[in-house]
């Protein structure tokens, strides 16, 4: 990730930001809830689950945090293998 | 002799009150307050110094506190947000925020109310300008700042009458 630290994620101080205006759009949005549209936040929510998944499917082994670190895969893995009853799932939710 | 980077005695007073622990010299003072002492209202938002949701004032001066090395605030007197309020009754400026909207998800507050404060605490009547450059060290990312900013105008303004 490029910006992952706050030194370089430029958010705006309130020294940056420019006096603001709002409208009111009356026209709504046909596909939102009561012609609601939901603005600014993109919805950053699903990646980091997925790829957690698909590496569980892979590896029949859970992982329940983020972020996923080899040695995090390495240690699971190595305490799935000391203790062969344990059960593998199939991914986590 | 005992090892320098293992924990030490450390005295300091926080909000009026004097207290001494034991903690290692580089502990973040910020964890010393919420862990040690359980005052959670600071805030951990970055983590490096950028954010300060985790600001408190450390002998009159405004500091993130997860920068702070405990061992530097040795003998010092702190102020957290909860040094803000007296018992149960907010301050004037904590009253102001609260009657201006100047929080939504709450993270940034105790930072931008102790920022607040120590601007209050120097300038007492501040110009808007005066107010966003003071708070320009505290990020938020619900608000657009303008209710937290009119907040503290309001704050000044209440000080002054009464």
């Amino acid at each position: 990730m490029q910006n992952g630290q706050m030194t370089n994620y430029i958010m705006p101080t309130s020294a940056d930001l420019p006096p603001i205006r709002v409208y009111f759009e009356e026209l709504g949005n046909v596909h939102g809830a009561f012609g609601a549209k939901g603005i600014g936040e993109l919805p950053m929510d699903g990646p980091a689950p997925a790829i957690v998944n698909a590496i569980a499917d892979a590896l029949g082994t859970p992982f329940d945090s983020i972020p996923l670190l080899p040695e995090d895969i390495f240690q699971t893995m190595e305490s799935c293998s000391q203790s062969p009853e344990a059960p593998l799932t199939q991914g986590v939710r | 002799m005992s090892d320098p980077r293992g924990p030490r005695e450390i005295s300091l007073t926080v909000n009026g009150q004097g207290k001494t622990l034991r903690a290692y010299p580089m502990e973040r003072l910020l964890d010393v307050l919420r862990q040690h002492l359980k005052l959670t209202g600071s805030k951990e938002g970055c983590g490096e110094g950028e954010c300060g949701a985790c600001a408190v004032i450390v002998d009159g001066a405004l500091v993130n506190s997860c920068l702070v090395p405990v061992l530097q605030v040795q003998n010092s007197t702190i102020v957290t947000i909860e040094g803000m309020a007296q018992s149960s009754r907010l301050s004037p400026l904590q009253k102001s925020f609260l009657d201006c909207g100047g929080a939504q998800c709450g993270i940034c507050t105790p930072g931008m109310i102790l920022a607040a404060h120590h601007l209050l605490s120097r300038v007492p009547r501040p110009s808007p300008e005066e107010i966003r450059e003071a708070l320009a060290g505290n990020l938020c990312r619900c608000t657009g700042y303008a209710q937290i900013c009119e907040g503290v105008a309001n704050a000044a303004n209440r000080e002054v009458l009464g």
